[in-house]
Order: structure tokens, then C-alpha cells, then sequence
């Protein structure tokens, strides 16, 4: 898809993402988190016994583990009422034809196969709690790499000890309760394997959404970049609005190596009904790169810190984000960066806006290790308050204990200039429209980070979510 | 007589994640006896009315006979509802334990419209085994003038626990400054708590300094209530040893067009461990409410630890808040031009906790202060400390 055609969301409504389809066909666990729901998820993926294990593990934790005092208050999730598991009325397939047509159409809506045909490597699709498609160019997989459902994946034996290896081992299940959640009930997501020195000219994307009233999403992302090649990948995802409750506590794992670099870009965009509950994490070795773009525009209740492990010397992170917190959002986002050898670098720029009674907050960590010598960090965090009904937090923390480090750190909250306003007005140009304008150029710093398609559609959810910001 | 205790203490308003552990601090407090009358002492410039207890207890605070009990009870039945219970920074279990040790008490009113040339003094020495602890209540009334110091030090050989409890009524225009320098041994626990309302176009200024202890806590809140209201905060803090420093920093700008300041600079030499969680709060209806922060960090050894967690929070648009930290080692250009002068490495980090020491020795507000300082900078610095100061 050209940046021509995306620019057409610009003229359409939020029924974009919020439009609903039919359950009819599919099938829908009980609601509620009990062993015998975890071990019916397991039983229907034919899983290794080693996972229904680790399943019935986590779902022990996670009655073990609190909930989170410090972030905003999740006491509108009632884990008795989700379903955590549902499954589409499908298979999954490797041509979007063979897709049933309401899900095909879904994802039409979306842009997906358009997009997969002008510019994407391969594509996955999780519809509720499976995967219904997943394809990749053959020219790419020819090279080694490999884009797979990770359930596909976990039942070919080249792959399940590599699976076996990974999974979970950079987000344990004790790690938080709801990554202990995510450990029993996972269902759907997507497994990266990127040989030793290849580089990929396009984005893998993945996109996830979610159907279902009512229900949780709990897809795993592993992906491994190995020694010297690079890779590019996006993440996207939506959901209808429903009046109730929905969650989504997925996991990605990045394992990148020497030398690797990989790109995660996302464009988050859940319906303002959900409790976006989900956690990043990557580790990186010598030399290595690890660059996240993060766009928080959906959820109603939103904790997201993607976290780079830097244990290679001379690897870095940067992590460029913007979060839009509107009317009835509590968006509490941020990342956590661990600099554990030397030379390490990391850089983190974020954006925040609120508007309409929004609460955004900025929670960052940042752990400088005894074998970090001679590493630097810069943080910078902007927030831009629109009205005086909605709230911005910036919070936060650095732990140094190497010596010859430089740590950075400079935040600045306020609202539009009335200066820059006076200036856009006077040139004809309508409060609303000035307004964008200037909202716009605050996140140019995470748009020009993203593709182009992507640019402008990040652009156009800034556009929505400022309708009716004036006046 | 207290008991042994742990206490929280220092607990940031809007806390992260526990695994940080950055949150609060934890106290283990030992048993210890009430400090004798020569602990803490009082002088009162004598234009000021005040009224004292002795260690006997002879006059009590809650007595009711004298003015500055009832100015000062007007002064917080001054401040808006809510805030009545007074909020300081290093919580409630710390201000009940340092309320309680306390046997010297003071309260002083600045008459309206007075400006006080003198500086009224607080000195608390440290006794083996003792709690020394002073608590005081200040009130500035309406445009009058005042200037505080308070030392806290360790002459002799012992350990135990020496620090304060103030409140400082700023009233409106009225200018309160407060200096403290802390200069205890290495065997001693300080604790320092600070609450404050400041009124319309009121000013509190503080300047701490923290040079010495085993494990020091200040807390300070300050409550920026009235229009144009201002407080600003200096800091200065030297680690050494094994030492350990926590500061909890909580500014509550409820005024409209009200200012805040927080200012820090710190030297973490040998294995030392060092927090700071400094919050500006703008709180809605604060408009035109401007809140800076700034930390400067600087590191001089790989075994020392610090935590910075400097934190904003925002329920109003129309205002400013912007807060910054740097932390790190020398400059490598600074470090060049000093060996260049024929000073080795170490020396060159010795010079940076000796600037601090000079620093608090040239502030000091009398020569009991700069003697004290003088003396702890021998006992962390030993010989470097004369030869550095001397520029040989």
C-alpha cells in the first residue's frame, strides 16, 4: 500500500478499527482461570508435555503474585469474566483467499494484505486466540528465515528445543503477575528466526486482533536475530469497543546477537475497553542493536515497558515512543534499560500527550551494572497537556553503580504555547487545525522513526484522537 | 528512651516498581536513652518570641500560656482544609519516633513585618547512645524576615541517632532561609525532617548540606500553597566510606503562579550508596505554577551506588515543570587538564570531595561549623584533605 491510499484513513471515522464481527463458529473456553481451563487450551494445541507444565506452573504464580500497587488501578478486570481462550472458525492458512470472508474482511479493513503485498516480508494474522494467517515471501525463506506460527513451530522437532530454549526465559512467569497469566494461558503469536548474516530489506509485520466480547489475547512473539543479520519488525494491533472488559497480555521475546540488529516497531491501537497488560523484552549481545518504536494510542488501561537487556559490550538500545492518553485512558507507559557490559549505549526519547481527562504517564528504569564501564545513557521525555482536565506523570529512575559512566536525564511537561497558537492563527490557519499541526510536529520525532505507511497512519490516529479537542 | 525499631520512611507520593527498591527507606532504629540538656541547644535572637522546654520538661509545649503556641495554631488552622495534619518528608512513623525522642522543643514567632538580622541556631550534637533530637516549630508571620541554622554534629566518639523535626510557617511575604549542615562520624544515624506551608508570596529557601553519618535521611515537604509562592531547595551531599544517604524531596505547588526550585549536587567516593526521589507535585489549579529540578551526580569510585528518581507529576496544563539529572564520572577533559597540573588520578578525585568540604567550610555560618567540617574532612580525607586545600 503507498503512503497515497493510507492517507485516505485521514477521511474516514474511527470505524477503522471499531467495527465487529460475528462469533458465530467460533469457540469459546469458559470464562474464568482455572487448571482445568489451562490444561483444555493445552490439550487443544497438542502441546509438548514439558508446556502444559510450565503452563500449570505460571497459573500458580499468578495466584501467588500481587496485583500492581504502583500503576494505574486495573480494578475493572475481573479475571472471572474473561474468557481466555477462543478460537476462530478457521485454521490457519497461507493465502488470504482460503481465509473465511469475515475474518478476510476484517483484516482487509485493516490494510493488511494490501500492505503485505506492496512492502511486507511475510505477514502473520491472529484473530482472537489463533493464528489464521501467515505467509512469507518465498525469495526471504529461501534464505533461511523463518516466519512461523510459534505453535506451527513448536511441532517441528528442528524447532521445539529452540522454542524449548527461549520460551519465557527472558520474561519468566514470576517475573510480574501478569507475565505468570501470560505463561498460562498463551495462545497464538509468532516465531522469527533470522539466520547468521542476513539482512532483510523489508518488515516482517504481525497483527493481532481482537474479535470477541469479553476475551483476552495472549499471543508469544519469540524471535531470534542471529549473529550479523538485521531485521525489521512490526507489530500492530486493534480491537472493537465493547462494554466490557478485554484483555490483552501477550509476550514478545527478542534474542539478539552478536553483532544483530533488529527493529520493533508497533503501532498500538486497542479499543478503549482494554486493559493492555503486556511486556517486552529483549537481550542483546556484542555489538548488537536493538531499536523500538512505540505508538500507545488504544486501551482504556495501558502498562507497557519495553525492557533492553544490553549484555554484549558495545551493544545499544533506542527506544523512541509516543503515547496519546484521551478521554477515559490511563495510559502508563515507558521502557526499562539494563546496561550489563561495557561501551554499552542507550538512548530514549519519548512523547506524551493527554487530552479529554487522559492520565499519561512517563515510567522509565534505567540500571547501569558494575560491568557497565564506559557505557552512556541519554533520556529525554516530553509531555504535552491539551486541556486541564487530563493529567501527565513523568516518573523516572536510574540506578548507577559503575563508575566512568555518563547518565542523562531531562524531562519537561507544559502545554501548546500560546506563542506557536498565535502564530498558526494568524496565518489563517483554524485553532483545530493549529492544534494538530503542533501535535503533529511534537511526535515527528517517533513518526519519522516509523515507514512511511506507518508515519502516516500514526499521524492520522493523532488526527482522530484530537477531533473535538478545541472549543 | 526509645525502643528498637524499623521504621519506613522517605516514601515518594507516586511510587514505581518494587523491584527498583527506590520506593521508601528502611530504618533499623537501636534502643536508645534520651540525650542529656548539652545535646541540643537553642539561641533565639531576642527580638523573637519564642518558647522553649527544657530537658525537664519545665515548660510544656502544649501548655497554651504563651503567643507563639497560639500564632502557631492559627498559622495551620491558615492553611486550606485538608492539610491541617502537617506533611513532611519523611513520612508519618519518622516524624511520631522524632517527635517522641525529642526533649528539647522551640517554637518561634517572627512578629509581622519583622526582619531578623540575627540567625537563630540550632545546634544538636550527637551522644553514645542517645536519641539527640531537636524539634522545632517556626512561624514567619505576614512580610517579616528570618534566617535559621542548623548544625548537626558529632563531637565526640559514640553512635547513635541526631537529627530534627521542623515546621516552618512562611507566611505571606515573608521570607524564612534555612541552612543545615550536617557533619556527623561515620557511626552515627541522622534523621532530618522537614515540613513547610508557604503562603502568598511567601519564599522558604533551604540550603542542606550532608557530609558525614553512617546512613542520613532527610526528608523535606513543602507545601507551596499561596499565590507566588516560592521554595527553593539546595543540596549538597558528599559519600564516603560505606556511608549511606536518602533523600526524599516532596513539593506539593498548589499556588497559582507559585515557583519551585530543587537544586542538587553530590560526590559518592569509596563504596557509598546514595538516593534521591525528588517530586514536584502541580497540583490542579496551580496555574502559571513553574517546577524546576536538577541533579548533578558525580562519581568517584566503581564500588559507590546511586539511585536518582526525580519525579513530576502534572494535574494542571498551564504550567511548567522540567526536571533533569546528570550523573557520571570527571570529564575526560577536566581529568586531562588536571594531571597536566601534576595531580594523579586519585588526587583529582580527592579534590572534588575536598571542594565539597570547602564549600560547606566557606558557607559555614560560624567558626564551630567550619571547625567541624575542617575535622571530618581530615578524618575521610586524611592528609590529601590540607594538601589539596593548600593547592600543593
Amino acid at each position: 500500500m503507498c503512503a497515497k491510499e493510507r492517507s485516505q484513513v485521514a477521511d474516514i471515522d474511527r470505524s477503522l478499527y471499531d467495527f465487529t464481527k460475528s462469533e458465530e463458529g467460533s469457540e469459546r473456553l469458559d470464562a474464568g482461570l482455572t487448571p482445568e481451563i489451562v490444561r483444555e487450551i493445552s490439550a487443544r494445541k497438542n502441546e509438548p508435555e514439558w508446556m502444559l507444565e510450565h503452563r500449570l506452573k505460571s497459573l500458580e504464580i499468578y495466584h501467588q503474585l500481587p496485583v500492581p500497587d504502583w500503576g494505574p488501578s486495573i480494578e475493572g478486570l475481573d479475571m472471572d469474566n474473561i474468557v481466555t481462550y477462543v478460537k476462530p472458525p478457521t485454521e490457519q492458512k497461507s493465502d488470504w483467499e482460503s481465509v473465511p470472508e469475515d475474518i478476510k474482511d476484517t483484516f482487509e479493513r485493516l490494510g493488511i494484505p494490501e500492505a503485505e503485498r506492496a512492502y511486507l516480508a511475510g505477514v502473520g494474522a491472529q484473530y482472537d486466540s489463533e493464528l489464521v494467517y501467515h505467509n512469507i515471501q518465498e525469495s526471504v525463506s529461501e534464505l533461511g528465515v523463518v516466519y512461523s506460527g510459534i505453535e506451527e513451530a513448536l511441532e517441528d522437532p528442528k524447532w521445539e528445543a529452540i522454542i524449548r530454549e527461549h520460551f519465557m526465559k527472558l520474561i519468566t512467569p514470576d517475573d510480574h503477575k501478569f507475565a505468570a497469566l501470560h505463561g498460562a494461558v498463551w495462545s497464538g503469536g509468532s516465531f522469527v528466526y533470522v539466520p547468521a548474516g542476513v539482512k532483510m530489506d523489508f518488515p516482517l509485520q504481525s497483527y493481532f486482533r481482537l474479535n470477541a466480547k469479553g476475551a483476552g489475547q495472549f499471543e508469544h512473539t519469540l524471535i531470534i536475530v542471529e549473529e550479523g543479520a538485521d531485521l525489521h519488525f512490526i507489530e500492530g494491533c486493534s480491537a472493537p469497543k465493547y462494554n466490557v472488559a478485554n484483555l490483552h497480555a501477550g509476550a514478545v521475546e527478542l534474542f539478539v546477537r552478536k553483532g544483530a540488529k533488529l527493529r520493533y516497531s508497533t503501532i498500538e491501537n486497542w479499543s478503549k475497553n482494554m486493559y493492555n497488560l503486556n511486556t517486552k523484552r529483549a537481550v542483546v549481545e556484542d555489538d548488537g542493536v536493538i531499536e523500538w518504536v512505540s505508538g500507545s494510542f488504544g486501551s482504556h488501561v495501558g502498562y507497557l515497558y519495553p525492557m533492553s537487556i544490553l549484555n554484549g559490550a558495545h551493544s545499544t538500545c533506542e527506544f523512541t515512543g509516543i503515547t496519546f492518553s484521551g478521554a477515559g485512558q490511563n495510559l502508563d507507559t515507558g521502557c526499562k534499560v539494563v546496561l550489563n557490559a561495557p561501551y554499552t549505549s542507550a538512548h530514549v526519547d519519548t512523547k506524551g500527550i493527554s487530552k479529554g481527562g487522559g492520565i499519561q504517564t512517563f515510567r522509565s528504569s534505567v540500571l547501569v551494572t558494575e560491568k557497565a564501564e564506559y557505557s552512556n545513557v541519554a533520556v529525554a521525555c516530553a509531555s504535552l497537556m491539551l486541556d486541564d482536565e487530563s493529567r501527565s506523570d513523568t516518573i523516572p529512575a536510574m540506578d548507577v553503580r559503575a563508575e566512568h559512566v555518563n547518565v542523562g536525564h531531562e524531562a519537561s511537561i507544559g502545554r501548546i504555547g500560546d506563542d506557536m497558537m498565535f502564530y498558526l492563527m494568524s496565518r489563517g490557519i483554524s485553532e483545530a487545525e493549529a492544534s494538530t499541526m503542533i501535535v503533529n510536529g511534537f511526535a515527528d520525532p517517533v513518526s519519522k522513526e516509523l515507514p512511511l505507511e506507518y508515519a502516516v497512519e500514526m499521524n492520522n490516529l493523532i488526527k482522530l484522537e484530537m477531533e473535538g479537542a478545541i472549543g | 528512651m526509645t525502643t528498637q525499631t524499623a521504621i519506613k520512611a522517605n516514601r515518594m507520593p507516586a511510587i514505581t516498581w518494587h523491584k527498583f527498591k527506590g520506593n521508601e527507606a528502611e530504618i533499623e532504629l537501636p534502643a536508645l536513652a534520651a540525650h542529656d540538656a548539652g545535646a541540643v541547644a537553642f539561641t533565639v535572637p531576642p527580638a523573637l518570641m519564642f518558647m522553649e522546654t527544657t530537658i525537664n520538661g519545665d515548660v510544656a509545649l502544649d501548655a497554651g500560656t504563651a503567643p507563639v503556641k497560639e500564632a502557631f495554631d492559627e498559622a495551620l488552622a491558615a492553611a486550606p482544609e485538608g492539610l491541617q495534619q502537617w506533611e513532611t518528608g519523611m513520612g508519618e512513623a519518622a516524624d511520631a519516633w522524632l517527635d517522641a525522642a525529642a526533649k528539647r522543643r522551640l517554637a518561634v514567632l517572627v512578629p509581622e513585618g519583622h526582619t531578623e538580622e540575627n540567625t537563630l541556631v540550632i545546634r544538636i550534637q550527637a551522644q553514645d547512645g542517645a536519641a539527640a533530637v531537636a524539634a522545632v516549630d517556626l512561624v514567619a508571620q505576614a512580610h517579616s524576615r528570618l534566617k535559621v541554622a542548623l548544625h548537626v554534629d558529632s563531637p565526640t566518639a559514640g553512635s547513635g541517632v541526631a537529627g530534627s523535626r521542623v515546621r516552618v510557617f512562611v507566611g505571606e511575604g515573608a521570607r524564612v532561609e534555612f541552612a543545615s549542615v550536617q557533619t556527623l562520624d561515620a557511626t552515627w544515624q541522622h534523621l532530618d525532617n522537614i515540613g513547610a506551608y508557604v503562603a502568598d508570596s511567601g519564599r522558604f529557601i533551604a540550603e542542606q548540606t550532608v557530609l558525614g553519618a553512617a546512613e542520613s535521611y532527610t526528608g523535606f515537604a513543602s507545601n507551596v500553597a499561596g499565590r507566588e509562592a516560592d521554595t527553593t531547595v539546595d543540596t549538597r551531599y558528599l559519600g564516603h566510606g560505606a556511608n549511606k544517604i536518602d533523600f526524599n524531596y516532596v513539593i506539593r505547588q498548589r499556588g497559582v503562579q507559585s515557583t519551585c526550585t530543587l537544586t542538587a549536587n553530590g560526590v559518592l567516593m569509596d563504596s557509598s550508596a546514595k538516593v534521591l526521589r525528588g517530586t514536584i507535585d502541580l497540583i490542579h489549579g496551580a496555574k502559571g505554577a513553574v517546577g524546576k529540578e536538577n541533579e548533578t551526580v558525580l562519581l568517584v569510585n566503581e564500588d559507590v551506588r546511586n539511585k536518582t528518581i526525580p519525579v513530576i507529576l502534572c494535574d494542571e496544563d498551564d504550567v511548567q515543570g522540567a526536571h533533569g539529572a546528570t550523573i557520571g564520572h570527571v570529564n575526560p577533559e577536566q581529568l586531562g587538564y588536571m594531571k597536566t597540573r601534576g595531580l594523579s588520578a586519585e588526587q583529582v578525585e580527592d579534590l572534588f570531595a575536598v571542594a565539597t568540604f570547602d564549600y560547606a567550610a566557606s558557607h559555614a555560618f560560624d567558626a564551630s561549623v567550619r571547625a567541624a567540617v575542617e575535622r571530618l574532612g581530615t578524618r575521610v580525607l586524611g592528609d590529601a584533605y590540607e594538601l589539596l586545600q593548600e593547592g600543593e
